[in-house]
């Protein structure tokens, strides 16, 4: 009696597992076909120098990578990338801690501020491209205007080789400091009312609750969100390829931009083109890595 | 003693002070929403302009008259904007749908069952969550291109639908549900399947909501794979579309506003109605670091 109970227990297991394996095996097809075999298959495209053919594509070794520490085009992309990165996600956090700390209480006149913030969620990339494409345009743009009545006259922002990166900075920023504000605001509600009630107690004024109690309790979702704003910014294409297409003069090609515009555009080298995608990834995991011990070690 | 008139007057004041100490802060956030709509609100009423008044100096905010329909004739005589529309309908739709099943399927079987291997499985599947998709674009533009994919819905779409993003949402919404629930309908007799079809999806309802409302965003605002997959003429969708169209940059801007201030709308309709959804689902990403 006791060992028919127990297989039928093995069985009735058994029968759960396949279950699972079976509800697991669509997506698990699927990112195996679209996202693991073609991981694999960078390191090889990587080695070869190669266009579309891959019948004419030629076994190089490691000499793609080699060219790229030579590639005057890509060290300025880098350049223009880590420049981009430095200014626009310090600049991100800030103001996403501010608003967040303005916007806390879940008033009226909060929540409709706090939809206005989020609306570009829903704006594509070409939308907010074309919109300050026109918007910034030396000629209808009613910033331009708008700054030439605050004294800052003929300012053509976006033809300009020293501006059009300030203005993509903005523009990024513009997209997405409500999210990183909303995300941001729900970390704040999510710390227990009592810390504030004793810090209160001990004698702790607004601002010295601020610093005391509000952000060592936001520290997770403000390391999450620098973490996820620098692998963003290191990868920064589509308000570029839409706004600046890159220009002026390559002022704002940016390392996904010109890794795009070698794989697809110009010249269809592929195999260089991911060698240095892989190099991105490569930084980026070191970043990663190293952004994910410094939070360990201050959240000990 | 404080008199009864004095302590009537105390709350008045009180009022006055803290609405002069909520003015600054209030000010600043009406700058940023400023900043915010300034742009999008000039681009959208951009398509009631004809090309003499977006010219004319200094520039209005407001039209003066109404030349939409001039507008949108112009644009669809340049671009199908129809065949646009219809491309990325079907990319999002095509997407979204065999997604929600594919997906929660698998977040499901993570957040139910026991298996072997599972921690593996699901370290691997959060592994592909942060490669950048830079670095399988070239082995994916060739996977498809062998497979005779390119400028067709297949090769848009099927690489699309599985994504372990709205798997963790699904898994962690599955998680809080009830064992009870589960083992009533076994006994009841009902086929695992069932039960996760019919029992535990509506449980969900809003995640699943959450999903389909940012799946058919991210398909109707992407532009790098559609740029990739879908270049032709006939395949292009509204993104990569008007960025081709506008990229050939024209004097003519009013079709830009219209073409522009067009495809963002079904967006903007889908946020005003989903709004707290889309929130939810960028508020449990930060949640889940």
């Amino acid at each position: 009696m006791v060992a028919t109970g127990r297989t039928r227990q093995i069985s009735y297991e058994r029968r759960l597992e396949r279950t699972a394996y079976l509800f697991l095996a669509p997506a698990a097809i699927l990112l195996l076909l679209f996202c693991i075999i073609p991981l694999i298959a960078s390191f090889y495209v990587s080695t070869q120098d190669m266009g579309v053919d891959l019948s004419k594509a030629q076994f190089v070794g490691l000499k793609n990578f080699v060219k790229s520490f030579s590639d005057r085009r890509f060290l300025q992309s880098i350049g223009i990338t880590l420049r981009y990165t430095g200014i626009e996600v310090p600049l991100q956090m800030i103001i996403g801690v501010l608003l967040s700390a303005l916007l806390t209480r879940n008033s009226v006149i909060n929540k409709l501020f706090r939809s206005i913030y989020f609306l570009p969620v829903v704006t594509s990339a070409v939308t907010v491209g074309v919109t300050f494409q026109l918007v910034m345009h030396s000629n209808i743009g009613i910033f331009t205007y708008w700054l030439k009545l605050l004294g800052i006259p003929d300012a053509n922002l976006l033809n300009n080789t020293s501006t059009a990166i300030y203005v993509v900075i903005f523009v990024a920023i513009w997209k997405t400091f409500g999210i990183s504000a909303i995300i941001l605001v729900s970390a704040i509600q999510n710390i227990p009312e009592s810390l504030y009630e004793a810090s209160a107690i001990d004698g702790a004024g607004k601002a010295a609750q601020f610093f005391h109690v509000t952000l060592p309790g936001i520290m997770p979702s403000f390391w999450f969100l620098l973490m996820t704003r620098i692998i963003g910014s290191l990868q920064m294409f589509d308000i570029v390829y839409t706004m600046t297409g890159g220009g002026p003069s390559r002022a704002t090609t940016t390392m996904v931009v010109y890794i795009y515009d070698t794989a697809f555009n110009s010249l269809n080298k592929m195999g260089y083109a991911t060698a240095m995608s892989e190099l991105l990834f490569g930084f980026i995991m070191i970043v990663t890595i190293i952004m994910y011990s410094i939070m360990n070690k201050t959240s000990e | 003693m404080t008199s009864s008139v004095q302590r009537a007057k105390e709350p008045v004041n009180y009022q006055i002070k803290r609405a002069l100490k909520y003015l600054p802060i209030f000010l600043v956030l009406v700058l940023f929403a400023f900043l915010l709509l300034a742009p999008l609100v000039w681009m959208c009423l951009g398509m009631f302009k004809n090309d003499a008044e977006i010219l004319s100096y200094p520039p209005r905010f407001f039209p003066t008259a109404n030349h939409l329909v001039e507008n949108w004739r112009n644009v669809v005589a340049r671009v199908d904007m129809l065949s646009l529309t219809r491309n990325t309908l079907i990319y999002a739709v095509g997407t979204t749908i065999p997604g929600l099943l594919v997906n929660a399927m698998a977040g499901y079987a993570f957040a139910r069952f026991k298996f072997r291997g599972k921690n593996v499985i699901f370290l691997i599947f959060l592994a592909t969550m942060m490669i950048p998709f830079q670095v399988i674009m070239v082995p994916l533009y060739l996977e498809i291109y062998y497979m005779g994919w390119l400028n067709t819905f297949l090769g848009l779409i099927v690489p699309k639908i599985a994504s372990a993003y709205w798997i963790f949402l699904y898994r962690s919404a599955f998680h809080g549900l009830p064992k009870e629930l589960e083992d009533a309908a076994r006994i009841d007799g009902l086929g695992e399947f069932r039960i996760f079809l019919q029992i535990m999806m509506p449980l969900i309802k809003p995640t699943l909501i959450t999903v389909v409302l940012l799946s058919v965003n991210n398909c109707w605002n992407d532009l790098l794979w559609p740029l990739i997959v879908a270049s032709s003429t006939k395949m292009r969708t509204l993104s990569n579309g008007l960025a081709m169209f506008i990229g050939n940059r024209t004097s003519e801007y009013s079709l830009a506003f219209t073409a522009a201030a067009v495809s963002m709308l079904p967006m903007l309709v889908l946020y005003i109605f989903g709004q707290k959804y889309f929130v939810a689902g960028q508020a449990t990403s930060g949640i889940k670091g």
